[in-house]
């Protein structure tokens, strides 16, 4: 197995996790399997290869399940809702922005907020999304 | 293979304990199971310590197992300690198990202690949000809770679930604390207040949900043989497993606990189907429901009609953790996996008391730490047996 890739790839604080132009989150695509994962890492959870490219991730996905929770930490005024997107085949933890209780699964976009800590959230858009996870956007 | 036996076991009650620090608590757990197995300290050849949230909460770094040991005269051996989250006592013990089958020491005391009860909670619900890899996580506030709410969430909105399992869990939960002197909470409590109690992590309430929590659990792991017997049953470990939770796409493929716990059938050569009482890790009453399945108790899907059927009740056919399990024993989460060993070894002594599930012989523990997306970050599963 060849390394090099993985051996140079950028620090991971470095590694593009959003793309602020296009609007949506970069992670990392196997060149080998086409494995995606976010954020992008140096060698593949899959099959091992250090071969990764950089992904795009849809901006639409499904929100898997949610919880609104009513236990505030520093910077978190409760209640806040927190849920699990699916974006292409990674899974990725998010504030969730709905009108409302939502039955699952839900379509989701993503909303990019550059300027805020955590720099994204996803938004209810139609519950009861492609339970697939393949809900139409960018890839 | 080397057998390896549980020669004794040890806690300190789980609660709030003003004035108790780490040495404290782990010295009166780690003496009761010395004691327990009919041993001093000058027999003990190596020590694996488990703590967890010690170095941020006490600013205690690096050595919390030597200097929680020093107390209680036990020097001049190897001393390891542990940290993989709520999952660091079963890792600790797991540690100690391999090192008895390797040869490297014969009689080892494995103890897990957390004090959780500091001045600042938020500093204590930090630490516990940090059970997760903080390049994803940090500013989320993706707690313990709501990740058991996720999970349970899902089951509901696919109709395998109902709230009322969820309460009725809880129930069950505390209704077993209530019998077990070393617990937390210790209430009986009826579903109607579970429900009516404040929400947490929506769909979890406070009563379906573990809290912040002091305490020490201890057992003394030994070749078998290597300590004399006292006429009571023997407790064999007879598989011990431990794995890292995996990136999935989908829920098809098995769980992390799954995984975990179908090496360790395989390493005891039993099924499921065999066990007589278990403790799985229900940090969140309701957790447990999802374990039954992980586990192989019953078929995904069925968990809460293997529940209505009172199969994992005192009394039922395989009950699971009769101790209150962490929801109601109490969560001190570097303790919690040898707390489930403690209680095991007594169900399989029969000194179990007012819990005591009648006639077991085969036992498992069950026990994870932190979390990656959805699945556990550590888990771990022991397989004990009782024998003459």
């Amino acid at each position: 197995m060849n390394f090099e890739r993985s051996l140079d790839v950028e620090p991971f604080a470095d590694r593009r996790r959003f793309d602020p132009v296009g609007g949506t989150l970069t992670g990392g695509q196997c060149a080998a399997c086409g494995a995606q994962a976010w954020p992008r890492r140096a060698v593949c959870h899959r099959c091992g290869s250090g071969s990764i490219d950089e992904w795009v991730l849809p901006d639409e996905g499904t929100l898997e399940t949610w919880s609104r929770v009513w236990v505030g930490l520093p910077g978190l005024e409760p209640p806040y809702q927190v849920g699990i997107v699916r974006l292409g085949d990674a899974r990725i933890f998010s504030h969730v922005s709905s009108d409302g209780d939502v039955a699952t699964p839900a379509r989701v976009v993503v909303e990019l907020e550059p300027a805020n800590d955590p720099f994204f959230r996803v938004r209810v858009v139609d519950e009861r999304g492609d339970h697939d996870g393949n809900a139409g956007g960018r890839t | 293979m080397t057998s390896v036996e549980i020669a004794g076991v040890g806690m300190h009650p789980f609660g709030r304990f003003p004035g108790l620090g780490l040495k404290d608590l782990a010295r009166v757990a780690a003496l009761r199971a010395l004691a327990d197995a009919g041993i001093g300290v000058g027999d003990v050849g190596a020590v694996y310590a488990s703590n967890s949230l010690g170095g941020a909460l006490t600013g205690q770094e690096q050595v919390r197992g030597q200097v929680v040991v020093r107390d209680i005269g036990i020097e001049g051996v190897p001393v390891v300690n542990v940290e993989n989250a709520c999952a660091g006592g079963s890792t600790a013990l797991r540690e100690a198990v391999l090192a008895v089958r390797a040869g490297a020491a014969d009689v080892v005391l494995v103890v897990g202690f957390e004090k959780m009860f500091v001045d600042d909670r938020s500093a204590t619900l930090g630490a516990l949000a940090s059970a997760s890899d903080l390049a994803v996580t940090r500013g989320l506030g993706v707690q313990f809770p709501a990740v058991y709410a996720m999970r349970l969430r899902k089951r509901l909105d696919l109709g395998q679930l109902e709230l009322r399992h969820l309460a009725a869990a809880a129930v069950k939960s505390h209704a077993n604390g209530a019998r077990n002197p070393y617990a937390q909470h210790r209430k009986v409590v009826s579903a109607e207040e579970v429900l009516a109690s404040r929400p947490i992590a929506e769909p979890l309430t406070l009563l379906m949900c573990s809290s912040i929590c002091d305490g020490a659990a201890a057992a003394v792991v030994c070749r078998a043989g290597t300590i004399e017997g006292t006429g009571r049953p023997r407790v064999l470990v007879r598989a011990s497993t431990l794995t890292m939770g995996d990136t999935r796409t989908d829920d098809s493929a098995p769980s992390t606990a799954t995984r975990c716990a179908a090496l360790a059938y395989d390493e005891a050569g039993i099924g499921p189907s065999e066990l007589d009482v278990l403790e799985v890790h229900d940090a969140m009453a309701p957790g447990e429901l999802l374990y039954y399945e992980e586990v192989g108790l019953c078929e995904r899907g069925g968990a809460g009609d293997f529940f209505d059927r009172g199969h994992s009740s005192i009394g039922g056919s395989q009950p699971v953790n009769p101790s209150g399990g962490l929801s109601s024993r109490g969560h001190p989460i570097g303790a919690s996996g040898l707390a489930q060993i403690a209680e095991l070894t007594w169900q399989l002594r029969g000194e179990a008391d007012a819990r005591q599930v009648h006639g077991a012989r085969l036992a498992l523990a069950q026990n994870s730490g932190g979390w990656l997306e959805g699945e556990p970050a550590a888990c771990a599963v022991h397989i004990l047996e009782a024998t003459a």
